[in-house]
């Protein structure tokens, strides 16, 4: 029984009364069993033989890749799938009561009252043309037009409101009238997910199932976000299935994991179980993937390969093609769950040292050298200021207001020096990298390169410059046209700027795939048709292309997988080493810039609140904004599985 | 986690269930739009009688020598009819290739540059689009005089306002996307963002558009000949045959029917065509046009 639902709520009373029976018993929580889901019209399916248990008041963690499955499951547990998939078997017993097995009006009623969806994207999920108050008393009014409970009461506006200010209250969303009564778009992505929540937690739901919330958030917002979640599942007795691919967010979490792997469930155990000792492969070299705050600076090691695709899996175990430990009977024979203290592991070679990280690579090869000592300035900006327009109207260009996003900052990076720029949003890092690049003007201020001054407007800089600046962005979405293939992709710079003839621009475009590790077969794909990790390769063999001297990386891996992260860090301390490039990396994530950068400055506002070696600012953080990120960040602790043999 | 989670596999599904660039309902549209093509190219070919001599009384019904009766002065209608469709499509073809000439170029200009340039192009749109087409026709008409050019540069410039409309929204998501800085910052010019990294990626609206505009364009030529602007008799022309024929349309409807029906057959048939191309290459994730509407 949900303890914020207590007042007066007769409903969820009588809800308790028919339950009172099994709350004792073996029976309460969520229990998941053979769950498979099919793509319809074809023999595949996305995701089979999954099972867990989360008892109430506990949180049970599913992490996996991007196409593992999450996303999936997570739907499924509410009866629900995406358009052209449609669950084939199982059961999912809330309390006992299987959801999968009733008919479709009663599953749409169990939806939101009995067990609830948290989106990842909550301004996607809100209506846009309605108050938050609305949406969120929705959810009663929904419930109490059933017509199930019809003594008048639910209907009643003031109990509604008391039990959307309960819901808001869980959320931790100001009790301020003046907040229910606004559209999503006029409150922050923090705000807008606590929204999400307080929807989710309106009718006192048994199970919420919370689809990656966090991401894309900031971090000092997701850090906040986390509390209230961890209040949640304190305070409601509720069960919790918190789906995500951020391992820190997990760990810090939950007290029981699933990871999915190829839609299959590779490993299930206790979180200090999964994250301490580790057992399949798979867990392994994900949990190797994750940077680090604490303890030696490790080279990341991505896992080489990508996720399968549900019509691409091996008959047996679906990691097989991309693991170290691989034999014959892995690719043939799904290996059967073997019990581990906390769970279970589904791998044949289970526990064996994995070779790749620990025995190929001494400990000394694997750390990062200390910093590249850094030669004569390359880029300089000096007292940089730069604003941003927000468009108001479209008559009077004058009215349009500016913010400031740079406030006369200045900061120099040396020829092979790689300094990271980190700030939460707002912060103006991402403003600095597009000045840099030529895509903004800046209002005051000089910005010089290689000692002569630089033009805000790409025109003007001459091909010289343009190529030795290259820029490389967040989204690998939107970084390459759709419309052409990688070999135009990569073509048009060699073209453009080295004027080659068709003959050498393929042969170069093969070479600079190569560099990037992808095969030059890629030449012929459309983006369509690659991972987002080897769209980031493509964007980046594309800034190569130009042989820059200066690459600017904005948050390039913020939209990846851990596992794809990884390798896409180690390409670049590669890349550096190999071309001696500088690099202007942009992050929000400080683990992932204590990995790769020789300095970090920390933005705040527009103004830099500290810039200093990479080594001492995360031993003696000098600025308490500094400490405050780091404090928001969820690492894993420095007794977790690093994968070294030495712990096996 | 970014859009790429839920796109992998919808994206996968359907590479692997459709293989074929037109669905059914495409297919039906190609061949409409072939037969009615069919019949304006060779038309002219096959009609039995001559379209400007005059055989009986006006409005004589049909019978075995004229299969489709006479017209409002006792020409033979079937014989106008496959003689009209050459004039009707290519002016109608003409006057939207216009339209796209400046539709594109001031849509995409707008959105591109942004600014200034952009409040002036698209208030002026505004203004225009506040102009119905057929008097905006009529002014240029009543100004430069009726001739076939002027007729095709004011039915093309009167759908204009409406295309630079619907190019200026669409490529307004396009420019602020990375890959269009990324072009903008290696220095690329107007001319190569516009052709190679703009237009590709709007394709699909403007081509749900075009069949809209070319079947307007269609109408509007009809509606000046009507008004006695365009075609002028005794041209056959679509167009112009059911306008000269209305007011024995309770008479002798079948004279009319057949252009009629062409007409339909073309617009509908455009529209079809449009709605079940999924899209032609490799590189489209999302196959249907019929989304972009």
């Amino acid at each position: 029984m949900p303890a914020h639902g207590d007042s007066a709520d007769h409903r969820a009373d009588h809800r308790a009364d028919h339950r009172a029976d099994h709350r004792a018993d073996h029976r309460a929580g969520l229990v998941v069993e053979d769950l498979r889901v099919d793509l319809d019209d074809s023999s595949f399916d996305v995701v089979r033989d999954v099972g867990f248990r989360c008892l109430p008041g506990e949180a049970i963690g599913i992490v996996g890749e991007s196409g593992s499955g999450k996303t999936t499951v997570g739907m499924a547990l509410l009866g629900y799938t995406r358009p052209g998939m449609s669950i084939g078997a199982g059961r999912v017993l809330i309390d006992g009561t299987d959801v999968l097995s009733r008919p479709a009006d009663e599953v749409t009623r169990i939806r939101g009252r009995t067990i609830s969806y948290v989106p990842q994207e909550p301004a996607k999920a809100l209506s846009p043309a309605m108050r938050v108050g609305r949406q969120i008393a929705e959810m009663l009014d929904r419930q109490a037009s059933d017509g199930q409970h019809s003594d008048g009461q639910h209907s009643d506006g003031q109990a509604i409101a008391d039990r959307v200010a309960a819901a808001c209250e869980a959320a931790q969303l100001p009790a301020d009238p003046e907040l229910l009564r606004r559209y999503p778009h006029e409150l922050s992505g923090g705000q807008q997910q606590r929204v999400a929540i307080a929807m989710a937690l309106a009718a006192g739901p048994r199970v919420v199932v919370m689809d990656e919330p966090t991401t894309g958030l900031d971090v000092m917002v997701q850090a906040r976000l986390l509390e209230v979640i961890r209040r949640i599942r304190a305070t409601t007795g509720a069960s919790i299935v918190y789906i995500s691919h951020d391992l820190g967010v997990v760990r810090s979490l939950v007290d029981k994991v699933v990871v999915l792997y190829g839609g299959r469930i590779a490993e299930a155990g206790s979180v200090e179980a999964i994250f301490r000792s580790p057992v399949h492969p798979y867990t392994r070299r994900l949990i190797a993937a994750v940077p680090r705050l604490d303890g030696p600076r490790l080279r990341l090691r991505g896992i080489p390969g990508s996720a399968p695709q549900p019509s691409s899996r091996v008959p047996g175990c679906p990691f097989a093609p991309r693991c170290a430990l691989v034999t014959d009977q892995c690719e043939h024979e799904m290996p059967p769950a073997t019990d581990t203290p906390t769970g279970y592991v589904r791998c044949w070679r289970a526990g064996e040292p994995d070779p790749l990280p620990a025995d190929d690579d001494a400990a000394g090869e694997r750390a990062v050298p200390s910093r590249a000592p850094a030669g004569a300035a390359l880029l300089t900006l000096t007292d940089l200021h730069a604003v941003y327009r927000r468009k108001l109207s479209l008559l009077r260009a004058s009215r349009d207001t500016t913010a400031v996003a740079v406030a006369s900052l200045s900061l120099a990076i040396g020829d092979g020096e790689c300094v990271a720029l980190v700030g939460e949003s707002g912060s103006g890092k991402t403003t600095i990298a597009r000045c840099v690049a030529g895509l903004h003007r800046w209002t005051g201020g000089q910005m010089t390169f290689d000692g002569s001054p630089v033009p805000a407007d790409p025109r003007k800089r001459g091909p010289g410059l343009r190529r030795s600046i290259q820029i490389v962005f967040q989204d690998p979405d939107g970084s390459l046209n759709p419309q052409m293939q990688v070999a135009e992709l990569l073509g048009r710079p060699l073209k453009r700027d080295f004027n080659l003839p068709p003959r050498a621009r393929t042969a170069r475009s093969a070479e600079l795939l190569d560099l990037v590790h992808l095969p030059a077969s890629y030449l012929r794909r459309y983006p369509a048709e690659l991972s987002g990790g080897e769209k980031q390769r493509v964007a980046l063999a594309r800034a190569l292309a130009a042989r820059p001297r200066l690459l600017v990386c904005d948050e390039i891996t913020s939209a990846l997988d851990v596992a794809v992260q990884a390798s896409i860090l180690e390409l670049l301390m590669e890349l550096r080493a190999e071309l001696a490039m500088a690099m202007l990396f942009i992050s929000h994530d400080l683990a992932v810039v204590r990995a790769i950068s020789d300095r970090v400055v920390v933005l705040r506002a527009g103004v830099i609140r500290e810039s200093r070696d990479t080594d001492e600012l995360f031993a003696t953080p000098g600025d308490p904004y500094t400490s405050e990120l780091l404090a928001a960040v969820p690492d894993l602790p420095p007794g977790d599985y690093s994968g070294f043999a030495s712990q096996i | 986690m970014p859009a790429q989670v839920m796109d992998t596999e919808p994206a996968r599904l359907r590479r692997l269930t459709v293989r074929r660039r037109f669905s059914r309902r495409g297919i039906v549209g190609l061949g409409m739009v072939g037969l009615v093509v069919l019949v304006a190219v060779i038309g002219p070919l096959l009609a039995p009688d001559d379209a400007y001599k005059i055989y009986g009384a006006p409005y004589t019904p049909p019978s075995g020598s004229h299969l489709l009766g006479l017209d409002y002065l006792g020409r033979d209608a079937l014989s106008r009819f496959l003689d009209g469709g050459r004039s009707t499509l290519l002016l109608a073809l003409a006057a939207t290739a216009v339209g796209y000439a400046v539709g594109l170029t001031v849509g995409l200009l707008a959105a591109y540059r942004g600014g200034f340039l952009e409040r002036i192009l698209m208030r002026a749109t505004d203004v225009l689009l506040v102009f119905p087409g057929l008097i905006f026709v009529l002014l240029l008409v009543a100004v430069y005089g009726s001739n076939t050019l002027i007729m095709i540069v004011g039915v093309g410039l009167a759908n204009a306002p409406r295309i630079a409309r619907v190019v200026y929204t669409s490529a307004l998501r396009v420019v602020e996307l990375p890959y269009v800085e990324y072009a903008r910052a290696g220095g690329e010019r107007i001319w190569y963002i516009a052709r190679r990294e703009l237009l590709p990626n709007i394709f699909a609206p403007i081509a749900v558009d075009f069949g809209i505009r070319l079947s307007g364009s269609i109408l509007l030529i009809a509606g000046l000949s009507f008004l006695g602007f365009g075609i002028q008799p005794p041209t056959p022309d679509w167009g112009l045959i059911i306008s000269e024929n209305l007011t024995g349309f309770s008479v002798q409807p079948y004279c009319m029917l057949a252009p009629i029906f062409a007409i339909a057959f073309l617009t509908v048939g455009i529209n079809l065509i449009i709605d079940g191309w999924r899209g032609g290459s490799r590189a489209s994730k999302d196959r249907s046009l019929a989304s972009a509407r």
